[in-house]
């Protein structure tokens, strides 16, 4: 009885495990500088964007922030900004061979963490924020001329 | 790696990470859309901008990110031979004269002399086009010098 599951797996050829660790360090890689940017983004605002824009006139306020929200829309910016999950379900993916290891567990933690306190809060607080700052009528007020 | 060499390296990697984020989001849409606004609201934004920026909070980012890279090239230099020496080293290099030592020689002097034009001055708006192409232009440098750091230290960290 014992024989049978190593006569079933010896007419597979092993896997190489170089291939498999290097795809998990790559896929890990490129989740960690992507999530790493976007957490720098976020944290510009934080110490500086808000800060400086904040201390303007509400016109020149509203209408730098409308330009940010419409340039931050830009094929590099989505590249990070929707990369960061990609790579980061890829990361999972490649881990997944082994749930019990314990960087199954964290890549798993970095996926909730990003998705849900990075990107899910953006795209449900944040943009519909956005979006109402939009609809500020550009035409009330004088600090620019772009919101067209 | 030691585990204090191993917690230094994860720390810089973070901080080199946290700094090319932060110089990212001025190049992909802070700097494009402050030159949309105009000239005189392009100018008195980024002059709170740049007052402003001076927290302690990010200070402590951008200049310890430098010290810890300061700490690990000197550990490098003296280490040379063991396994992750040449990352480390290229590393904390890059971030010191690639976005260090370019913010100190290219874009807070841009920043000084931004701050002494006058909004409604009367070469204020040509003056204001050739800042933003400048400070952009470095600021592509930093964005790039911080994140090949921040990739050759998490190398570093996965091969030590």
């Amino acid at each position: 009885m014992s024989q049978i599951p190593i006569e079933a797996t010896s007419h597979k050829p092993p896997r190489p495990p170089a291939l498999g660790s290097a795809v998990r360090a790559l896929t890990l890689a490129v989740a960690t500088l992507t999530t790493g940017l976007v957490a720098g983004v976020f944290y510009a605002y934080a110490i500086s964007v808000n800060l400086g824009l904040a201390e303007q006139p509400d016109a020149g306020y509203v209408a730098a922030m409308q330009a940010i929200n419409e340039r931050i829309q830009n094929p590099v910016f989505f590249l990070v900004f929707f990369g960061a999950v990609l790579s980061l379900f890829a990361a999972l993916a490649a881990h997944s061979p082994r749930p019990r290891s314990g960087g199954f567990w964290l890549v798993m933690l970095a996926c909730s963490l990003y998705i849900g306190g990075g990107f899910l809060l953006t795209v449900f607080v944040n943009v519909p924020l956005n979006e109402q700052l939009a609809r500020v009528g550009a035409c009330l007020l004088h600090g620019g001329r772009g919101t067209r | 790696l030691s585990a204090v060499l191993y917690a230094a390296t994860l720390v810089t990697a973070l901080g080199c990470g946290l700094i090319a984020g932060v110089f990212f989001a001025f190049s992909s849409f802070v700097m494009p859309a402050l030159k949309r606004l105009s000239t005189e609201g392009g100018i008195a934004a980024m002059q709170s901008i740049n007052i402003l920026a001076v927290t302690p909070a990010f200070m402590t980012t951008l200049f310890g990110t430098a010290a810890t890279c300061l700490g690990l090239i000197a550990w490098a230099a003296f280490s040379w031979g063991e396994q992750p020496t040449p990352l480390v080293l290229v590393g904390g290099a890059l971030y010191l004269v690639g976005t260090i030592g370019v913010t100190i020689a290219c874009n807070v002097p841009l920043n000084n002399r931004l701050a002494t034009l006058h909004p409604q001055g009367l070469d204020s708006a040509g003056r204001w086009e050739e800042y933003v192409t400048k400070w952009t232009a470095w600021n592509h440098v930093r964005v790039a010098a911080a994140l090949a750091a921040a990739a050759l230290l998490t190398i570093a960290l996965h091969v030590g």
